[in-house]
């Protein structure tokens, strides 16, 4: 079943010609941000976006993966197995900035803290990593980043919602996060992510 | 038995006294001695009247502020009575009143140490002015400026920005006089000297600082953030009404028959300014609010502050009222640029200064309407605008070059009272879920 068809999708080719084709970074997820929220399958973006990356990064010859895009349910579990519970206490946290507010704002929030990720000094390895987990398509495993980097990336998510929600909102959503976060990992102190 | 022997000792006190007077009729002062020592008394409490103000700014700005901001603001506003007081001294008081030959500054008195008696009275009132100048850019740019950067730009307005400007307005108390006072300019406590000249300097400030994250959102819809404590901004603006009594009485440099009028027109004032600011919201149809009518109050006091000895109490009255008006559009006005102020400190110290400017060369007592004069005191209000803001947008503009001005957005985040002083304001209240406790500790 594909995402988009016929007409739709005519449409959505014509979307990415005249606003997106253009610009140098981060085209497509602003794309697929717009045309979801367009299409209203805003829950389709992350899945539509993992099909293309798969598509694109998968051999020619390799068309099994194509069908079955979406590794990220397993994500969590892969994980739990191999990351420390500090790591797993800031990716929870990071989710729940960002899914907080809900539906096309949490894209947008998503969407800020990607383009922002420049201005936090990371090596190569680690970029790659953070854009792969903020773009939901493997978890951020493999690297360890430090708990200044991880101040800096949560300091994004807070930006963007004061951004997006204004400032009274963003601080609710930062401490109720912290408050949920802290009771899914009652033996680390979350605050010391802040 | 106890009480009796009380009763004997303080009639022998009462009656050595009076023996003493007698004996001392010989060397009774003069009555001009008699009028110094009352003058002087009387100065030197509206200063300290003037002083309390400082309390009343540290309240307002404090309590329109988030509650992890709290610790700042009146840091800020305890930090810079005490900085200006001593760059007054050293530098500010011999720029603004020392001999003044030029008409464009004073060069005698500066680190003054041998003043004759009435001129020690004189500097420390002048003293709390200053302080109060500087203060006023603390309120606009609350939330998001380094408490050092802040200070050292409080050094440039009560050592340069607000002197030189006072040369040309009041100077020549040491000999000489200033250019603008020459040309007839009035401006009797300083609505244009003292709270335009802070209020240009704020928005300067703010201007360089830029807004606090999300005070505007992407499309330009400017978004409210409410402060912490209302009773707090409430007993602000009483504490600084009550001072701005001695601000403005204590202006006459003298204990005369002037104070009355003045302290009743400054009262008015401030009435019609609460009341015009409540009558505006009516009139579009919004809800009166608390922090609005302190600032339509204070908008009254600054506006009736440059004529309240020379104006009629009902023009005192529209003063105030026309000022309160100005307090609720102001604010949008500027907030439609992106700019982001507190307080409205722009607003209400250099709107309703410049209007309180004009409208005491309008309503002169006496000569109403007079073009001539109003045309003095309009060049007054747009020099002082011109020297304020342009001399403020440079040194803050270095400031934020050289140590850098805005805090950080992680500094926003964890508020300003825990990266700047390592204390919070309301440690048994405040929700400190998202508070880096281990942080805020080694910090200390």
């Amino acid at each position: 079943m594909p995402f988009i068809q016929g007409k739709t999708l005519a449409n959505a080719l014509i979307l990415w010609d005249e606003k997106y084709a253009h610009k140098p970074t981060f085209a497509l997820q602003h794309y697929l941000r717009e045309l979801c929220s367009d299409l209203e399958i805003a829950h389709m973006r992350s899945r539509m976006l993992q099909a293309l990356v798969s598509t694109v990064s998968s051999a020619q010859d390799d068309h099994r993966a194509s069908g079955q895009p979406n590794r990220q349910h397993n994500a969590p579990a892969a994980a739990k197995l191999h990351s420390a519970p500090i790591l797993l206490m800031f990716m929870a946290l990071v989710e729940g900035l960002i899914e907080a507010p809900g539906s096309d704002a949490s894209t947008r929030i998503r969407l800020y803290v990607l383009e922002n990720l420049a201005k936090v000094p990371l090596s190569s390895t680690e970029r790659w990593g953070f854009h792969a987990w903020l773009n939901q398509v493997s978890p951020l495993t493999g690297t360890t980043p430090n708990i200044h980097t991880m101040q800096q990336v949560i300091n994004l998510a807070y930006v963007a919602l004061c951004e997006y929600l204004g400032p009274i909102k963003a601080d609710q959503i930062l401490q109720n996060t912290v408050s949920k976060v802290q009771q899914a990992y009652p033996s680390t102190q979350v605050s010391s992510l802040l | 038995m106890r009480v009796g022997s009380l009763a004997v000792s303080v009639c022998a006190i009462l009656c050595s006294a009076i023996v003493g007077s007698a004996n001392s009729a010989a060397a009774e002062p003069n009555i001009l001695e008699v009028s110094q020592s009352l003058n002087s008394s009387w100065v030197v409490i509206t200063g300290v009247l003037v002083f309390l103000m400082q309390a009343g700014f540290a309240l307002v700005e404090s309590g329109m502020a988030r509650a992890k901001n709290a610790v700042n603001v009146i840091m800020k506003n305890y930090m810079d009575v005490c900085v200006c007081s001593v760059i007054f001294w050293a530098l500010g008081y011999g720029l603004m009143f020392g001999a003044n030959s030029s008409g464009w500054f004073g060069a005698s008195h500066f680190l003054p140490s041998t003043l004759a008696g009435w001129d020690w009275t004189f500097l420390f009132f002048q003293m709390m002015f200053a302080a109060t100048a500087t203060t006023i850019a603390s309120g606009a740019m609350a939330e998001r400026i380094h408490f050092h950067a802040y200070l050292i730009g409080a050094c440039v307005i009560a050592g340069l920005i607000y002197p030189v400007f006072g040369s040309w307005a009041w100077g020549g108390t040491h000999g000489g006089s200033g250019w603008l006072k020459d040309l007839g300019f009035i401006d009797f406590a300083g609505s244009t000297v003292v709270h335009s000249i802070g209020g240009w300097a704020a928005l300067a400030g703010i201007i360089v600082l830029g807004p606090r994250l999300g005070r505007f959102s992407a499309s330009g819809e400017s978004r409210t953030i409410p402060g912490h404590n209302l009773s707090m901004v409430a007993l602000g603006g009483f504490i600084l009404w009550f001072g701005w009594f001695g601000f403005n009485a204590g202006s006459t440099l003298a204990a005369n028959l002037d104070i009355g009028k003045i302290t009743l027109n400054t009262h008015l004032a401030a009435c019609a300014g609460a009341l015009g600011y409540m009558l505006t919201t009516k009139a579009f149809k919004q809800p009166v609010l608390l922090s609005g009518t302190v600032n339509g109050s204070l908008g009254g006091l600054v506006g009736i502050t440059a004529g309240c000895a020379t104006m009629d109490p009902h023009y005192a009255l529209l003063t105030g009222l026309i000022a309160g008006i100005i307090t609720y559009v102001a604010p949008k006005f500027i907030a439609s640029f992106k700019i982001d102020d507190v307080v409205d400190a722009v607003s209400v110290h250099g709107f309703c200064g410049a209007w309180g400017t004009l409208a005491a060369g309008i309503f002169f007592a006496g000569d109403l309407f007079n073009l001539a004069r109003i045309s003095i005191q309009g060049l007054g209000v747009l020099v002082a605008f011109a020297w304020g803001f342009g001399v403020a947008l440079i040194c803050y503009f270095l400031i934020d070059k050289i140590i850098g001005m805005r805090a950080s957005s992680l500094h926003e985040q964890r508020g300003l009272d825990f990266t700047e002083h390592a204390e919070i304001g309301y440690p048994e209240f405040q929700d400190t879920r998202a508070l880096n406790t281990e942080a805020l500790q080694s910090q200390r």
